[in-house]
């Protein structure tokens, strides 16, 4: 093998213009490719950030009917039926549902995380104005952020921690409308609960006023219902794996949970396909590209062949075997891909160092040196397939023919 | 060893072998055409012909750098015919050296590297191998040469590069076509003294193409060849 690698690598160096041609030719691919692939992984990494931000995040629950809410006299119903109220969205009454069912939904395939959630409309007793309660398990981090609230959202104070009991979290607009500030307490079912923290929540599919540990919430509520909930929840926060999984999702929760209803940003599945569309759009370019590349060295190397028919009918008269020929020729190609893979995408790291687009376009954007590194080797690995398949052909080819036709066509 | 001993063993035999080609009206233009053949070991073999005679065709035959039609040979106990190509190409390193009509050298390889190329895949060391190499160079009067192109050389220089790659690998039989065809009448004298020599001291069998420039008073045998037939004995020692 170091015999052959020794003569293919002479054999370019006498060829230079046609070598120098052609590796330039597998550099501009590379080079394409890194480049290419770069803005892929930045595109990726920009989709990720929007999926992530409303692509991935639901809150399910089950509509109560009018009949279940008028006849269940004696159920976990509020006293206070015409104020009070389970709810998911604003107008939307809920039914219960057993909390063992966040697990159940936590295990579907196309579902990272699955909470409980608590969200019950009180009436002030006092000042008998509304305000919406929130009771929620602190240690749930993935089904929480961005879903309902999270230590991200404080803006003064502290955030409910794993483990706190007795404290509130209220929303800062809740807190401008009731002068309710961190130190001072909100008072429900004739508990009291110091405001520990105020949170901008921003635009999330479980929304509330006061935020509570589950159990706290749990017991809060309880004396305001005809009869204690027990062990469960109005609805289940839900994150799902990844923005593209979201119908899927929907899918799986409603063949679990038939009537429930799944609230969460629908307007992800048109950005995920346009998101998909220009990403498929990329990769049809970069296979034109490679192809085009593939094509022109493989005409590249098959004009040396033919201009070097004679010879390599000589090399088989004087007891070359086929195989022999071919991988002297295939490594000519091989050591042309890889030279020009390695310029390519060397060229590609330079211009990427020294003019970071992706970087001026988005502040999202951060240099990820380990992904640049696997698109280096990518675009290597890719620059040498071609550079097999083009050597390869032409080689073959050559192959086939007896020494006596090679030496007889000069 | 006696010149009747080493007769005694045929290495190389044809028997009814045929070739054509293709025309380009879609009919075959006959190049060979049943021809018989049996080369003793250790002796010169001559076959003549005007050009055209099918001479060249019968040597590429005979080295196994072309399949015929139909017919088989025999060298050293080997049916070609029964051979795949790679085992055709190791026979042809190991045992057959060839000298052709115009040299033909790789005009992109040095004298040295020209004469390497039949070493080159045959398991020898490389250090080994261009000792070999300049041992043979050498012998032919090219010390200084090693490191030419073909194209620095002159045509007498050419065909003794040609030679020292025929011989580099001490063949059992060598095939000249036309060795002399192409060079002056001294450079022929030179090559022909050389592959006699290499008869006579090493009892290699030579089977030498041409219309008549190699002298057929040093051939044990000739064969005349006329339109792919091998028209007569015209020979024998």
């Amino acid at each position: 093998m170091r015999e052959l690698i020794r003569c293919a690598w002479r054999e370019l160096g006498r060829r230079k213009r046609r070598a120098a041609a052609t590796t330039a030719g597998f550099a501009l691919a590379a080079l394409i490719l890194f480049s290419v692939g770069n803005l892929l992984c930045f595109s990726r990494q920009t989709m990720s950030d929007i999926l992530y931000n409303v692509g991935t995040h639901i809150i399910v629950s089950v509509p109560a009917t009018g009949s279940e809410m008028t006849s269940a006299a004696s159920g976990p119903w509020p006293i206070d039926s015409l104020n009070e109220a389970f709810y998911s969205e604003p107008n939307v009454v809920t039914q219960l549902l057993p909390r063992a069912l966040a697990s159940e939904l936590a295990g579907l395939p196309a579902v990272l995380g699955a909470t409980p959630l608590m969200l019950y409309r009180v009436k002030d007793s006092e000042k008998g104005f509304l305000f919406s309660i929130a009771g929620f398990d602190p240690k749930d981090k993935i089904a929480l952020d961005n879903n309902l609230c999270s230590e991200k959202d404080i803006i003064a104070g502290t955030f409910i921690r794993s483990g706190d009991r007795g404290v509130a979290v209220v929303t800062d607009a809740f807190s401008i409308t009731t002068g309710i500030t961190v130190g001072s307490s909100v008072k429900i079912s004739g508990i009291s609960f110091p405001v520990i923290g105020i949170i901008k929540p921003g635009i999330n599919p479980g929304k509330a006023d006061v935020f509570l540990c589950l159990d706290d919430a749990v017991s809060v509520i309880n004396p305001r219902l005809r009869q204690p909930m027990g062990d469960r929840v109005n609805s289940f926060l839900v994150e799902v794996k990844h923005g593209r999984q979201m119908e899927e999702a929907v899918s799986q929760i409603r063949g679990r949970i038939p009537d429930c209803l799944v609230n969460t940003f629908f307007c992800s599945v048109s950005a995920i396909r346009v998101l998909g569309m220009n990403e498929g759009a990329v990769w049809i370019l970069l296979a034109i590209v490679l192809v085009g590349v593939t094509l022109y060295a493989m005409s590249s190397q098959w004009s040396s062949i033919v201009e070097r028919r004679r010879d390599i009918g000589i090399l088989k008269a004087i007891g070359w075997s086929d195989s022999e020929v071919v991988w002297q020729l295939g490594l000519e190609s091989v050591i042309q891909s890889l030279l020009g893979g390695s310029i390519g995408c060397g060229l590609g790291f330079f211009f990427l160092a020294i003019f970071p687009v992706p970087a001026w376009i988005s502040n999202s954007f951060s240099w990820n040196g380990e992904l640049a590194g696997i698109v280096f080797l990518v675009g290597i690995v890719v620059s040498l397939f071609c550079g097999v398949v083009a050597g390869a052909v032409p080689a073959f080819y050559s192959a086939r023919q007896t020494p006596a036709e090679s030496i007889r066509s000069n | 060893m006696g010149k009747n001993e080493r007769t005694a063993r045929v290495i190389l035999e044809a028997r009814g072998v045929r070739k054509t080609f293709p025309s380009r009206s879609g009919g075959e233009i006959v190049a060979l055409e049943n021809v018989d053949l049996s080369i003793p070991e250790g002796l010169t073999t001559l076959i003549s012909g005007r050009s055209g005679a099918g001479k060249s065709t019968l040597l590429a035959v005979l080295a196994g750098l072309d399949h015929p039609t139909s017919g088989s040979i025999t060298f050293d106990g080997n049916a070609l015919e029964k051979l795949d190509n790679s085992e055709l190409a190791r026979l042809r390193r190991e045992k057959l050296g060839l000298v052709f009509q115009n040299f033909q050298l790789l005009p992109s390889w040095t004298a040295a590297e020209n004469v390497e190329a039949v070493l080159m895949h045959s398991g020898i060391d490389r250090q080994a191998r261009m000792a070999r190499v300049e041992k043979i160079l050498a012998e032919l009067g090219l010390s200084g040469r090693f490191d030419n192109l073909p194209g620095e050389l002159s045509v007498g220089q050419q065909q003794r590069v040609a030679l020292a790659r025929t011989l580099v690998n001490d063949p059992i039989l060598i095939l000249a076509d036309e060795p002399t065809g192409s060079v002056d009448p001294q450079t022929a004298q030179e090559v022909i003294e050389l592959l006699m020599e290499r008869v006579r001291e090493r009892g290699t069998t030579l089977l030498v193409a041409t219309h008549g420039t190699f002298p057929e008073t040093l051939a044990d045998r000739q064969f005349k060849l006329a339109e792919g037939k091998i028209d007569s004995l015209c020979k024998e020692s």
